[in-house]
């Protein structure tokens, strides 16, 4: 081939290459425009139908995995940990039998006083099925918009600990952003001593309860729940304990380092809250 | 293999993968990062300049993520099309040095300039309130610089593999003269 043909060639060579880079960009700007006007829950459901199967079997065999992995790690404190859990468990029957009695009195009084009884939230089970690869923050759960679920609803684990709320729903899987992600914000008190103040995420990494005024006092230890301020989120559900308190001058307003309830290495099965 | 069961085969391959990445990898975490297999896989066929017949199926992987991950949907692909360009482009240049230094100088670049683009990306969304959850995907530079490291060397593992493998499956190279020999 002489020299002439060889450049010809190879110009149309990069000519072919420019026009296919273009050509995709233009198919993936055609794509990111579909996706903000929300004209891919097909394909995305096409997606999930897709993989669905596969994501229930490596999710069973990773909480496999995940769960004889941390056996081995905790094998040598369980001796210790189960003689307090022991301690604990007793010291709960007890409080659990006072709360009981506590709640029945509770409900007569209601009744007598002629106030409304509120009833509980209705729930949906929905199993894990798939977690963000980024940044751990987000997680995919089996259950969507043909179970009833809508955007903000809360998602707690089977004892009421909260994990977070509904980002995203489509036709059967929902996008669920955890209660430690940056963006998260959600109305809390303190159950002792009854401050108000804002639960937010640290980086994925920790909990920060702000907006804590100087002058109130919080104990270490106490349990932050829910206000129920937000619509779609219930009263009195459990976001964690205070770890630390951090005040500092000049500033009107304190902060709460807050350790979660929920441990969100091993969630497999979540409920759904529909008040 | 017949055509159609190539494709079969190669979509069942892109789905397990996905499956991977957002079940097992997250549960495999190492100083904070995740690994990007979808991402490893892209870049590698990018150095490797072996474009396979379904070139397409090199970003479904990615695709997939991001239609299931995306904040908003695109922006993954985007920023993996972009680097995976480059990096095609440049192995041009660099594989006529030193072979094993350029797959790693490649890696690296192909994977920094993925994060790179996607924060920016990101970062824009965020500016312009197109997504309703940006994801707080920056923690700080040390797990972002990990993350970099660890992905570049998840990237070389595929390339070797796929420089493994287009030796067995004839359909991973269209008959161009690869790069690497």
């Amino acid at each position: 081939m002489s020299g002439h043909k060889i450049t010809r060639s190879m110009m149309k060579l990069s000519r072919r290459k420019i026009i296919g880079f273009f050509g995709a960009l233009a198919v993936i700007l055609l794509l990111i425009f579909f996706g903000l006007n929300g004209w891919l829950a097909a394909p995305k459901n096409v997606a999930y139908f897709l993989t669905s199967p596969f994501l229930k079997a490596f999710q069973w065999s990773g909480g496999k995995i995940s769960n004889a992995w941390q056996v081995f790690f905790t094998l040598k404190n369980v001796i210790k940990e189960n003689a307090a859990l022991s301690e604990e468990n007793s010291r709960l029957l007890q409080e659990n039998i006072l709360l009981k009695e506590a709640a029945r009195e509770n409900s007569v009084l209601r009744e007598r006083l002629g106030l409304n009884i509120q009833l509980p939230p209705k729930t949906v089970l929905a199993n894990v099925i798939g977690r963000d690869f980024q940044t751990e923050q987000f997680l995919l759960i089996d259950k969507g918009e043909a179970d009833g679920l809508t955007p903000g609803l809360a998602v707690v684990t089977a004892n009421n600990f909260l994990v977070g709320k509904i980002t995203e729903v489509q036709r059967s899987y929902a996008k669920i952003i955890l209660i430690t992600d940056g963006n998260s914000s959600i109305n809390a008190f303190t159950q002792e001593t009854r401050v108000s103040g804002v639960i937010k995420g640290v980086h994925g990494l920790q909990l920060v309860m702000e907006m804590i005024p100087v002058n109130k006092d919080i104990k270490s230890g106490e349990t932050i729940l829910t206000s129920g301020n937000e619509k779609s989120i219930s009263q009195n559900l459990i976001i964690g304990n205070v770890a630390d308190v951090v005040a500092k001058e000049n500033e009107i307003f304190k902060q709460a380092i807050v350790r979660p309830a929920a441990d969100f290495d091993s969630l497999e099965k979540l409920f759904v809250l529909i008040p | 293999m017949q055509g159609a069961l190539k494709v079969i085969f190669l979509i069942f391959l892109c789905v397990a993968i996905i499956a991977f990445q957002l079940t097992i990898l997250p549960r495999l975490t190492i100083f904070g990062v995740i690994l990007n297999l979808a991402l490893a896989i892209a870049i590698a066929f990018g150095i490797s300049q072996r474009k396979p017949h379904f070139s397409w199926l090199v970003f479904m992987p990615i695709f997939l993520l991001d239609l299931f991950d995306g904040h908003p949907v695109g922006f993954l692909t985007l920023s993996c099309w972009l680097a995976f360009s480059m990096v095609s482009w440049l192995a041009y240049f660099l594989f006529k040095k030193n072979e094993m230094a350029a797959v790693w100088i490649l890696s690296v670049i192909g994977v920094s300039l993925f994060n790179f683009i996607f924060l920016v990306l990101t970062k824009l969304a965020d500016l312009l309130n197109l997504s309703a959850q940006p994801p707080a995907i920056f923690r700080s530079w040390t797990v972002f610089l990990i993350g970099i490291l660890m992905n570049s060397f998840l990237t070389v593992l595929a390339f070797a593999a796929i420089k493994k493998l287009t030796g067995h499956f004839d359909f991973l190279n269209n008959g161009q003269a690869p790069v690497i020999k």
